[in-house]
């Protein structure tokens, strides 16, 4: 999973369109992540092909998205596996400390 | 004036083409619509603006990106939110505008697959555009073949024509050669992280001017020597010129009424007693004429070559023989004619051709009592009479 489709999937914590979610993920990264609208709608569709989000309502030419059961699933996989990551990482911290 | 035209970018020239529309916007010069060839600018207040250029796909089932022809509504009203605005479109390229400095996010992050795939869409593109060229260009080679084919002065007279579809196909093949070259630069850009700077291209635009200038050239050339020809098309025949005998006057019978000729449909001259004048610069300018005499009992073409140069009438005159139309180049044979530096004549047959310094005349004696050999020869004696 890239960074930009984790960040997606966290937005969607809560149903939200593609505009909110850009906002969301800006609030989310510290402003860090700044999603172009273009890599958010390739995106949308990408998550959508692979049954992680699901079109709940749509108004006007507003789309609102949610999270699927497999997507909720696979947000949490990759959470896991980033923690993993940094505690697998963190006796670089320590070892600084210690010297 | 409200509106003003400008040469629509290539196509792979992404930030090349941003730039040049930011650049009018600040002249006060806002894109109104992309075209094939040319943009459509309308007068506004000068403006500091950003431009984008989305690309989709151009033709259902082989285009190059995921999304359909038009961009998706729910995809425009996200850039719309963003703060860019679609101002034109044209095919699948679709240009958004927003104002600059502002803090709008670009459309796609430098590391977005998307752009890959979108530059190697592009590249594939181009690369079988390529390939249709390659293909195309025997067509050249097929109008070629049948100019050699056509009569001497119609062959030499199309050359700008082949010379014009060549440099028409050698402009598409740079095109398109510089295209596949600048989006693997793109890519490579890209992949590195790095969004390429507006280079400005002067030595491909320079090309490209040349060759856009010289078929240009070759066009214009090649309708006036049309235009030229047409006007002087189909003269009445004078009484007497210093180009070529009248036959009348050589075998002392009179002119039948002018009438159109039975070879109307392929033969320069169409009406009788008439005379044409075909312009094949820069090799020479061709008068044709046909006289019919003795009640229509005898009909004589003579078509002249006054030539640019004069040490092409040796090979002229041999082409005009082996051109022939109705006797094989070897059936000619030499005469000595005085005032003549060369000639020959068909025995038993209908033509005779011979030149001097630079006039070349290809004769056709026929008709229903036929040529006959002191005819061609009389014809002979008397072109060389004028010529002198």
């Amino acid at each position: 999973m890239t960074e930009a489709m984790y960040y997606v999937l966290l937005a969607l914590a809560r149903p939200a369109h593609g505009y909110a979610m850009m906002q969301q993920i800006r609030v989310l990264s510290n402003g860090r992540v700044q999603m172009g609208p273009g890599t958010m709608y390739g995106l949308l569709t990408k998550l959508q092909d692979l049954g992680w989000i699901v079109l709940k309502a749509e108004e006007g030419r507003r789309k609102t998205y949610a999270l699927t059961e497999d997507g909720h699933t696979a947000l949490l996989a990759e959470y896991e596996r980033l923690q993993c990551l940094l505690r697998d990482g963190a006796f670089l911290k320590e070892g600084v400390s210690e010297q | 004036m409200n509106h003003t035209w400008r040469r629509t970018p290539e196509i792979w020239a992404f930030q090349e083409s941003r730039a040049h529309y930011a650049k009018m916007a600040s002249k006060g010069w806002m894109l109104q619509k992309r075209g094939t060839k040319w943009d459509r600018f309308i007068r506004c207040a000068p403006k500091k603006l950003q431009f984008w250029l989305e690309l989709t796909r151009n033709n259902p089932g082989g285009g190059f990106f995921d999304d359909p022809d038009r961009i998706p509504e729910e995809k425009l009203a996200l850039y719309e939110e963003c703060g860019w605005k679609l101002v034109a479109e044209n095919g699948g390229v679709h240009i958004f505008a927003a104002p600059a400095g502002e803090e709008i996010p670009q459309p796609y992050d430098i590391d977005d697959p998307q752009q890959d795939e979108m530059v190697r869409g592009l590249q594939k593109f181009y690369r079988s555009s390529l390939i249709g060229l390659l293909i195309a260009s025997p067509l050249c080679l097929i109008i070629a073949v049948a100019l050699m084919f056509a009569p001497l002065h119609k062959a030499l007279g199309g050359w700008w024509w082949i010379v014009f579809w060549a440099l028409v196909l050698l402009e598409s093949v740079w095109n398109s050669c510089y295209g596949v070259i600048q989006l693997r630069r793109l890519r490579k850009q890209l992949q590195q992280g790095q969004w390429p700077g507006a280079k400005s291209h002067h030595g491909f635009k320079a090309v490209r001017h040349l060759l856009r200038a010289l078929s240009l050239f070759a066009l214009v050339l090649g309708l006036g020597l049309v235009l030229v020809s047409w006007r002087h098309q189909q003269q009445p025949l004078p009484e007497q010129t210093t180009l070529y005998p009248m036959p009348s006057e050589v075998f002392e019978v009179e002119r039948t009424p002018d009438e159109e000729t039975f070879l109307a449909g392929m033969a320069s001259v169409k009406r009788v007693n008439q005379v044409s004048v075909t312009y094949a610069w820069p090799f020479f300018k061709v008068y044709e004429m046909r006289e019919a005499i003795d009640e229509d009992r005898m009909n004589v073409y003579q078509d002249v070559y006054v030539l640019q140069f004069e040490g092409m009438a040796p090979a002229i005159a041999r082409a005009l023989m082996a051109d022939g139309t109705f006797a094989a180049a070897e059936s000619y044979v030499p005469v000595d004619i005085p005032g003549l530096d060369a000639a020959w004549y068909v025995p038993g047959g209908m033509e005779y051709v011979a030149y001097r310094e630079n006039f070349v005349v290809y004769g056709t004696i026929a008709g229903n009592i036929g040529a006959g050999d002191e005819n061609l020869l009389a014809m002979l004696e008397a072109t060389a009479l004028v010529w002198n």
